[in-house]
């Protein structure tokens, strides 16, 4: 029997139940023990002493009687022999005739009693004719009437006897409810053993299985409702295993294939990156430029693409498809597909050309799409003419934001996207900005603005965006992409990444 | 009839639909699924039609609703738009973050191509 302080988490004191069952016995036999030490072994007692007492004044009686007898008779030996009966009882301490003579009242005096003992056996005995019972005496009277003599017949027994009875009984009386009171707290504690035993067997098989022990099981076979809870226990921890070594199993294939799907998307993103503008290029192209590209999941459904132009120009898109992660990846390839069509195979220059041919060869190849076709992609087309610096721009919901000496010139875009949409007939508008030496070019898709964050758990929001560009506009490539960097990051704290986000900044 | 109303998740809204026409979409919009998790939504408003409402009022309080919601709430305003004979008793409200000018443009985009009225209604920040 293990004697482990087990803290089951309850908050009051533990009382084992063997101690709970031992502690009622004995609760009960300490009920009981007034009654079993004192009150009976006394009641006894009482009891003897009154039959005792009954005797000798029994005793007395048959004396005083033989004595009235003999004396109506005027037989004096009958006396003699009515007292011989209680001369010849060991007990007797003493016996004796009084007899009362009233006195007249003489001058003013009360009636007297004249008491006088004519027979006193043992004759030597001291006797006081007021004597009272006490501890060690018991005296009893009878009254004798007679024409020759009235008294009273006086016995006295000692109470040695009985008082030697009264001590075998009370010591007899103590040991047997001793011995009862034993043998019920031995009973008790076998019992309350015998009930705990199992039920502390059962105990040690939960705190084991509780530790992850599955393979327990208890032998416990007593015909009551312990035996039914050990047999449904080591049912329980039979399911329990089984369940375990199942979940085990699931959590092995889940997690194989989520290794295998990962490693496809890593390897999806490696080809992705192939389509996506060089950096090597862009640095060939532009003065000085930055690029914050962050996809919300590996492969991302924005995009940044560059193009040589067939008029000596050259062109960049920065978009965002419908979607994000693997769907969002497959809209893109689709998309720079389309992008690259326009200007390779159709020799398109013009940015709004570009999106309107675009935006048909998408609308064209999802037009069997179960749900629609309306996938496609928000974009900013970039024509850059950098003998002249100038910018040419057509965008389907994504602005263009120019910083000239920290003032932003925002150029807006058509409110439609690059896709099937009610307005899609609509055909995009182009501007031209000229430019100036240190202007600052920011394009971006909207998933900086849309990142939640902030004390409230708020959008990021444009409003805060164009302060941000516009103070760090004067940075070098680097700390603004820093800059932006940790202002997101800031931003979002705990919170996911709600999109891709790609901000490209270009420095004339 | 039984109000529609689904809890607010991570990336869905809140819907709250009653049976007396006062309907509510709150929150983030941004389902994996749109179509799937819009589909209650709109066998609730068939249902709805059923019992012939004499007004409607459908109050959109978003602070984010990506593109395949703005497709759905679109089919869903033009839906309910139909349901009712008296165009006028069909209010629209807008509810924007006051900081928050792409949810009002999105607002009035969706007014211009449902060309009925909205009603926007600014939230301070």
């Amino acid at each position: 029997m293990a004697k482990k302080q087990y803290n089951s988490g309850l908050s009051f004191k533990f009382i084992s139940v063997r101690n709970k069952i031992l502690m009622v016995v004995i609760g009960i036999i300490l009920f009981f023990a007034p009654f079993i030490f004192i009150y009976f072994p006394s009641k006894q007692k009482d009891l003897l002493i009154n039959s005792y007492n009954e005797e000798v004044k029994n005793m007395a009686a048959t004396v005083a009687l033989g004595v009235n007898v003999a004396l109506i008779e005027q037989n004096f030996s009958g006396v003699e022999m009515s007292m011989q009966y209680a001369k010849s009882d060991d007990r007797l301490t003493f016996i004796a005739l009084i007899q009362i003579d009233t006195l007249e009242a003489v001058k003013g005096k009360a009636r007297e009693l004249k008491k006088t003992a004519f027979s006193v056996f043992p004759e030597k005995y001291n006797l006081d004719t007021e004597i009272q019972s006490s501890d060690a005496i018991i005296v009893k009277e009878a009254p004798i009437q007679s024409e020759v003599l009235s008294g009273k017949v006086m016995v006295g027994f000692s109470t040695k006897t009985i008082q030697e009875t009264v001590k075998k009984v009370q010591v007899t009386s103590f040991i047997a409810s001793g011995l009862i009171s034993l043998l019920s707290i031995i009973i008790g504690y076998i019992l309350a053993r015998n009930i705990s035993n199992p039920i502390l067997i059962l105990r040690n098989a939960h705190l084991k299985v509780g530790e992850g022990d599955l393979q327990q099981s208890v032998d416990v076979r007593s015909r009551d409702e312990i035996g039914e809870l050990a047999v449904s226990f080591n049912h329980m921890v039979e399911h329990l295993d089984k369940a375990e070594k199942e979940l085990q199993l699931q959590k092995t294939r889940i997690e194989e294939k989520n290794k295998e799907m990962m490693d496809s998307i890593t390897y999806s993103k490696r080809i992705q990156y192939s389509l996506l503008a060089k950096e090597i290029v862009l640095k060939g192209k532009f003065k000085q430029h930055f690029l914050f590209f962050q996809p919300k999941d590996i492969v991302s459904g924005d995009f940044y693409w560059l193009h040589d132009l067939s008029n000596g120009r050259f062109v960049l898109a920065i978009a965002d498809s419908t979607g994000h992660g693997v769907p969002g990846a497959i809209m893109s390839m689709l998309n720079i597909s389309c992008l690259n069509e326009a200007v390779i195979s159709e020799k398109l220059t013009e940015p709004k050309d570009i999106m309107n041919y675009t935006r048909d060869k998408i609308i064209d190849h999802l037009m069997f799409d179960t749900e629609g076709g309306k996938d496609g992609m928000d974009c900013a087309l970039l024509s850059f003419d950098l003998k002249t610096n100038t910018l040419t721009y057509a965008g389907a919901n994504n602005p263009v934001w120019v910083v000239r000496e920290k003032k932003l010139i925002e150029l807006e875009p058509d409110k439609m996207p690059v896709s099937k949409h009610q307005r899609d007939t609509v055909p995009f508008k182009q501007q031209t900005l000229q430019l100036q030496k240190e202007d600052m070019i920011y394009s971006f898709t909207d998933g900086m603005a849309d990142q939640f964050g902030g004390p409230k758990g708020k959008k990021f929001m444009y409003k805060q965006l164009k302060q941000l560009l516009i103070d760090i506009s004067e940075l070098p490539m680097k700390e603004q992409r820093a800059a932006i960097e940790s202002a997101l990051t800031a931003w979002k704290g705990d919170l996911e990444q709600v999109d891709d986000i790609t901000l490209m900044g270009i420095r004339i | 009839m039984k109000n529609y109303v689904v809890s607010a998740e991570r990336k869905t809204p809140e819907i709250m639909f009653r049976a007396n026409g006062e309907l509510k979409i709150t929150g983030n919009s941004r389902p994996e699924d749109g179509k799937n998790f819009y589909k209650g939504a709109f066998d609730w408003i068939e249902d709805f039609k059923e019992f012939s409402p004499s007004t409607i009022t459908f109050t959109l309080d978003l602070d984010y609703i990506n593109s395949v919601s703005v497709r759905i709430l679109l089919t869903m305003l033009q839906t309910l738009h139909s349901i009712l004979d008296d165009k006028s008793k069909f209010k629209v409200i807008w509810k924007y973050d006051q900081n928050d000018l792409d949810m009002l443009d999105q607002g009035k985009i969706l007014e211009k191509s449902l060309q009925h009225p909205f009603v926007f209604i600014e939230k301070p920040a």
